[in-house]
């Protein structure tokens, strides 16, 4: 009898928990907020479903016949190297990548938690950009072959492993946030 | 003799008058300064005559549909299934956009500065029926299915347009 109430126990716990996942990755919104110094403002609130279908219009029918976007025809940087230098700074760890201070602004460029932290500064205080990409997304991002990136399986990715900020834009007279969450509304 | 000829020469009347009765009616509403015209459109009729049209108007020829049909039917599902939102919100100047979701209807509203006003609904059940209208083999919409997409809607206003002197409402009953 114990055995049977363990495993109905354990049997809704995993169902519960299964249903749960599949909630979380239902229910996360992208949410665009532009706000301009005139007056203009755009609110922008997706489902990441409905972004993923989207980016796959953009994938078989802008980008061509590819599961990925090609940078190896139009740059002349190699993924392979990009993917490469992506792995020896998974193994660094928490670290600071790139610190650039000139006369006009100051870039900082940092792994911490899993999350590469990108801010620039201009030194008069009217712009700021901070940019938070999660680890996991990047990882996803460069899976894709030969010299595609694998730009929906990265959105799909972001709408898991990030519930926060993802990019906010202060330009003086423009301030642009985006974030996911799992509220429609944001 | 006279009563039969008077039930024969019914009996067409009456048909047309069950086919109206037993129809969603859409009601087209034109208002402009010199006049205004309101019009009643039983679905069900327009199916029937719809049948005797010539093929062009049977079938639309919409080739560019084809290739974001899937997606088209994916995108109607996932709409299906968010909750109520505002999905997009543009306010510019003396113009503002709004897209949002509202049960399943899909509502698209569009202030302009001045008198134009823009408002329309989107029934999910109407679009998704719009989609079982296109024939990809064809590439083309059978006009007979998408009235019968129209016959889906629920009651109340589709369509709202003013634009200066000019107002049309579209509503189903």
């Amino acid at each position: 009898m114990n055995r049977r109430l363990i495993a109905l126990t354990a049997a809704v716990i995993v169902l519960t928990g299964s249903a749960a996942v599949v909630q979380a990755q239902e229910s996360s919104w992208i949410h665009i907020r532009v706000d301009e110094a005139d007056g203009v403002k755009v609110n922008v609130n997706l489902p990441m479903s409905l972004v993923e279908i989207a980016m796959e219009v953009a994938q078989d029918h802008v980008f061509g016949d590819h599961h990925g976007i090609d940078i190896g025809r139009h740059h002349d940087l190699e993924l392979a190297d990009l993917r490469r230098m992506w792995e020896e700074l998974r193994l660094a760890g928490d670290a600071e990548y790139v610190v650039v201070d000139d006369d006009d602004e100051h870039v900082r460029i940092y792994r911490q938690d899993d999350t590469v932290h990108i801010e620039v500064d201009d030194n008069d205080g009217d712009e700021k950009v901070r940019l938070q990409i999660p680890f996991s997304v990047v990882d996803v991002l460069l899976e894709g072959e030969g010299d595609e990136l694998n730009l929906a399986a990265a959105l799909r990715e972001m709408a898991n492993a990030n519930d926060g900020q993802i990019l906010q834009v202060q330009d003086g007279d423009t301030d642009v946030n985006i974030w996911i969450d799992t509220n429609p509304q944001g | 003799m006279l009563i039969k000829l008077a039930a024969l020469t019914m009996l067409p009347m009456l048909m047309v008058g069950g086919v109206v009765m037993n129809s969603s009616i859409m009601l087209v509403d034109v208002d402009t300064d010199d006049i205004r015209i309101v019009v009643p459109v039983p679905l069900a009729l327009v199916q029937v005559v719809l049948a005797f049209a010539p093929d062009e108007v049977k079938y639309v020829h919409v080739p560019e549909i084809a290739e974001y049909l899937p997606y088209f039917d994916r995108i109607v599902e996932e709409l299906r299934a968010v909750p109520d939102a505002l999905l997009v919100q543009v306010q510019d100047h003396g113009e503002h956009v709004k897209i949002f979701k509202r049960g399943d209807v899909l509502r698209i509203e569009v202030d302009e500065r001045g008198d134009q006003m823009v408002r329309v609904s989107v029934p999910l059940a109407a679009l998704a029926a719009m989609v079982d209208a296109y024939d990809p083999d064809t590439q083309t919409i059978r006009t007979s299915r998408l009235i019968r997409a129209l016959k889906a809607a629920p009651s109340g206003e589709l369509v709202h347009v003013i634009d200066d002197d000019e107002e049309v409402r579209i509503r189903m009953w």
